[in-house]
């Protein structure tokens, strides 16, 4: 996880003992504990899938009214942190706690970076944009959605491309197909059953084609990306065990804001 | 104090995208072995991901 300056608002004890507590690594590039001079957290972590090696960086544009922290220079200190990881790793993704003059700083200036993936911002794209051949994520903030970033094919040679519009079809064809085979019985097809329907059959036909042609672009297409923004709304199912926590932490939080309006606080 | 509420949030939320993360990509295996799925999202301003 990338150390936003929120994360730092309760002082350098708490992240710390959040960090203990983490079960995965707290990364940031230029983040200074003030007292001691000495940077808080490493600067780079690498996961591996089962074909891969992704390095991810993180960084911060901080905030003055931090003062047991000292920021240093977001893009001298990526830089560095990028060139360390360069070699080691298939994609290189930056995790960017930066306003957007930053990101297109950061952009225009680290060539070896994949995906800048953004937060310290309310903005959710759906459809990711591209900058000097790096892709910008962004999906709004606080929690209020997930992304599903599915990338295929990787090589070192060519820029990342977009296929969100073919796996948007791809859906759409499956959906429709699906719906024409609500009626079917046992054993029948879908051109058996609408056999005397020349229309439908046409349907059906041009649909068909349509999946094989564009798994057929997803499967073969290098360097390829995918992103689905998923609302973390009520239609998403609770972890038991997750579940459980909320619901002994949600008192105190009422209380709490309950505190604020007696207070006068808004 | 608010701020603060949230900050104390913030680990539950993480652990919560972490489980939907493994959970969706379990069951999208369908075009190739060659894809992988990255959970992303920003909680308090921060970010938690990948997952699979």
């Amino acid at each position: 996880m990338n150390i936003g300056i929120f994360d730092l608002a309760a002082g350098p004890e708490f992240i710390v003992d959040m960090q203990n507590l983490a079960e995965f690594p707290f990364i940031s590039s230029n983040i200074v504990d003030t007292e001691t001079g000495k940077q808080m957290f490493p600067s780079t972590a690498i996961v591996e899938t089962h074909d891969q090696k992704l390095g991810f960086v993180g960084v911060t544009v901080g905030d003055k009214r931090l003062k047991k922290f000292e920021f240093l220079d977001p893009v001298e200190t990526v830089k560095a942190a990028v060139a360390e990881l360069k070699g080691q790793v298939d994609l290189i993704f930056l995790l960017a706690n930066v306003d957007d003059k930053t990101e297109i700083i950061l952009a225009e200036t680290i060539e070896d970076i994949d995906f800048i993936i953004r937060s310290k911002t309310s903005s959710v794209q759906r459809n990711p944009k591209q900058h000097n051949g790096i892709v910008t994520i962004k999906i709004g903030k606080q929690g209020k959605y997930a992304a599903a970033l599915k990338i295929r094919n990787v090589d070192s040679v060519n820029n990342m491309v977009n296929v969100s519009a073919q796996y948007k079809r791809i859906k759409f064809t499956e959906n429709r197909l699906k719906a024409m085979s609500r009626d079917l019985k046992e054993g029948e097809t879908l051109e058996s059953h609408y056999a005397t329907d020349q229309k439908r059959l046409e349907l059906i036909a041009k649909l068909r084609a349509d999946l094989i042609k564009n798994r057929e672009t997803i499967t073969t297409l290098k360097n390829s990306f995918y992103l689905e923004a998923i609302p973390l709304n009520d239609k998403i199912e609770d972890t038991p065990e997750v579940a459980v926590i909320v619901a002994d932490y949600m008192p105190k939080v009422k209380k709490a804001k309950a505190g604020d309006k007696v207070a006068g606080k808004h | 104090m608010k701020i603060l509420f949230k900050m104390k949030a913030l680990p539950i939320i993480m652990v919560m995208l972490g489980v939907l993360g493994c959970k969706s990509n379990a069951l999208e295996q369908k075009y190739n072995p060659n894809e992988f799925t990255l959970m992303v999202a920003a909680s308090n301003h921060g970010e938690v991901g990948p997952c699979g």
